[in-house]
């Protein structure tokens, strides 16, 4: 059965509704500020069509989906067919292009897409929750230009929406594939190993290579593949200790030509040989863009020419996807940041949560995320005196909110700015936070 | 130049990782112990005393550079960090404790209380079991005596505090020990600093 349409904001609210009545839980994640969600997608619009990528209106769901991943969300519908809800819209993206290139077989197609779709909660409460993802790809144009268009509109973007300086992150699928084709592994470790090389996890290394006995030479090459990250020349001196093969030569040749296509970025350009990304479909160059503010990837993306499966409908193909909590994430903490720009400390709030079930933590956390405030949050018992969170929140200056549960009905917060402590409801507070600094956070 | 900073579980975990430093050359003033903060000599490590469960969230926020925290509290808390290494010390296990006469096959539908009740659910999932879990944050023992559950999924160190309430390990689900963790853009940025870091608490 085809994919009829995507799901609107309407229809995901009635899917909840439906959810709930039958039990299933569904969660709408972060509480999503929608005025701002709507800047990201008009700020990506303005960039993306001045370079001639077409919107796609991508559909959310199929009853056909093949092998649904842990993140799919699966349905039974009214009707009796079970749906699949798409978690990665990237092959989607890439079969509707595909359909078009036999119209068109030699223009260059670009496209660019955002929707909401549900997909599988696995943490402790199961159910669903919402997801939200936006990006653009670029298909037809197998060259490094393709891949800095794409960096560089990630880029843009990250300048339009004034997220604050970013860490750019390059690596190349094709070196790391090159580098375990060495290895000769049966194909299970092969993912295990690409896994191992992202996470930097040296003793699981360890681990690895005497499960699949290997020599002390390749345990050697694999540590030090694990290393390979930094600026151009300096990855560039560590390969030497490397003996690559034509496909490890031609991924470094790539990268470099990439570079050169890049230019002069505002930031610096780091390699990490050992990064392929966790999406195996991707054959080039690959790159993520982390932020200096939460500290979290915002942008992640590459070339993937060809699927494993369909090898033969050859494709050239790559796009970058905009992680939508991270990024969201920033804008607040930068927003809250700069209307506290006059307060020494910062604004930041603390929850310390002593039980899950805490239903005044519970309400506070989900009116902060409505109200677009940022906040982290502790596990218990932390606070073991008032002079305990004293010293906590005299040694971090980032905080300036520190609230725990005093009892059933009561929260404990103690305002570091004007010396305070006091007892409250978490409405109660939550009108206060509003009334001092973050009344205008809202707007 | 910044001091690299170092999240550490508070206890035996924090104890173990500043006698390596020790060890290794880096000098710490002698201070009150409720301090949370603490600066070497040389002004390059600064170590922060956490509870456990809030090392991965300071070193994935970026406010550490790095932390030491058990596999436990990785398996259980969906942490954006790098896993560098395990090292030698904090060693443990994870397992299904209850009293002694009990038979888990004899249960059609299983109650468990713990306080890694992620890990007491992907317990039930892989054994096929059907089951609630109770999520407890402390004194996990008295639930079994008290009837809150059957088993308990938990750390088992000594076995003393389980032998004291008569409970006994009827089946161990994992190893645990200590894991030094890095924040992404932090050790990449900074790998130079942390490189010696390394090597001083690996060997």
């Amino acid at each position: 059965m085809r994919p009829r349409s995507t799901i609107s904001q309407r229809g995901f609210f009635r899917l909840k509704l439906m959810l709930t009545k039958k039990g299933v839980v569904m969660k709408t994640a972060l509480g999503y500020n929608h005025k701002l969600i709507y800047h990201i997608f008009k700020n990506l619009e303005f960039i993306v069509i001045n370079k001639g990528y077409e919107p796609l209106y991508l559909p959310s769901w199929s009853s056909t989906a093949e092998e649904p991943s842990s993140q799919t969300a699966s349905l039974l519908s009214p009707s009796g067919k079970l749906i699949h809800f798409y978690s990665d819209p990237t092959p989607l993206v890439r079969q509707i292009a595909l359909r078009r290139k036999i119209d068109t077989p030699q223009s260059a197609q670009k496209y660019f897409y955002h929707y909401f779709f549900p997909r599988a909660d696995n943490s402790l409460s199961e159910g669903f929750e919402q997801g939200i993802t936006a990006g653009f790809e670029y298909f037809n144009d197998p060259s490094a230009e393709a891949d800095a268009e794409i960096i560089k509109s990630c880029l843009e973007l990250v300048t339009r929406l004034e997220l604050g300086r970013v860490h750019l992150e390059i690596g190349h699928a094709g070196f790391t594939e090159g580098f375990i084709t060495e290895l000769r592994l049966p194909s299970e470790a092969e993912a295990k190993l690409r896994l191992l090389f992202e996470q930097k996890n040296q003793s699981a290394i360890e681990n690895f290579a005497q499960k699949y006995e290997l020599s002390k030479h390749q345990i050697q090459a694999i540590k030090e593949l694990q290393n390979c990250f930094g600026p151009l020349d300096i990855v560039l001196q560590k390969t030497k200790n490397l003996s690559c093969n034509t496909a490890m030569k031609s991924a470094l040749e790539e990268l470099n030509d990439l570079t050169k296509h890049l230019g002069h970025v505002n930031e610096t350009i780091h390699l990490d040989l050992g990064f392929s990304n966790s999406q195996c479909y991707y054959t080039g160059p690959v790159f993520r863009i982390y932020s200096h503010v939460n500290h979290q990837a915002i942008f992640t993306g590459g070339r993937y020419d060809s699927f494993e499966k369909d090898a033969s409908t050859n494709l050239a193909a790559c796009g970058a996807n905009l992680l939508f909590p991270n990024i969201l994430e920033v804008i607040m903490m930068n927003y809250v940041n700069s209307k506290n720009q006059n307060v020494k400390i910062g604004s930041r709030i603390t929850l310390v949560e002593d039980a899950k079930s805490n239903a005044q933590l519970t309400r506070l956390k989900s009116d902060l995320e409505c109200l677009g405030l940022s906040y982290t949050s502790l596990s218990a018992s932390i606070p073991n005196s008032l002079k305990d969170i004293q010293l906590l929140l005299e040694k971090n200056p980032a905080l300036r909110w520190l609230v725990y549960c005093e009892g059933e009905d009561t929260l404990q917060v103690i305002d570091k700015a004007y010396n305070q402590s006091y007892k409250t409801t978490a409405k109660d507070l939550v009108s206060l936070l509003m009334a001092s600094n973050f009344e205008s956070a809202i707007h | 130049m910044k001091p690299i900073r170092i999240a550490l579980s508070k206890g035996r975990v924090a104890s173990a990782a500043k006698e390596k430093l020790l060890r290794q050359g880096y000098e710490f003033p002698s201070q009150n112990d409720r301090l949370l903060l603490t600066m070497d000599e040389s002004q390059s490590i600064e170590l922060l005393l956490l509870k456990a469960q809030d090392v991965p969230t300071y070193v994935e926020k970026g406010v550490a550079d790095l932390g030491i925290v058990g596999s436990d509290v990785l398996r259980e808390q969906k942490s954006d960090v790098f896993e560098l290494t395990e090292l030698d010390f904090g060693h443990c296990l994870m397992c299904l404790c209850g009293a002694k006469e009990l038979e888990l096959k004899d249960f059609d539908f299983l109650r468990l209380a713990s306080k890694y009740p992620l890990t007491a659910k992907r317990y039930l999932e892989d054994k096929q079991l059907s089951g609630e879990i109770t999520y407890l944050s402390g004194s996990v023992e008295l639930a079994p005596l008290l009837g809150v559950s059957d088993f308990i999924i938990d750390i088992v160190e000594s076995g003393k505090t389980l032998a004291a309430h008569d409970l006994v390990v009827h089946e161990t689900l994992f190893k645990i020990s200590s894991v030094l963790i890095a924040n992404k853009i932090r050790y990449k940025l900074h790998y130079e600093q942390i490189s010696p870091l390394l090597v001083a608490l690996t060997t």
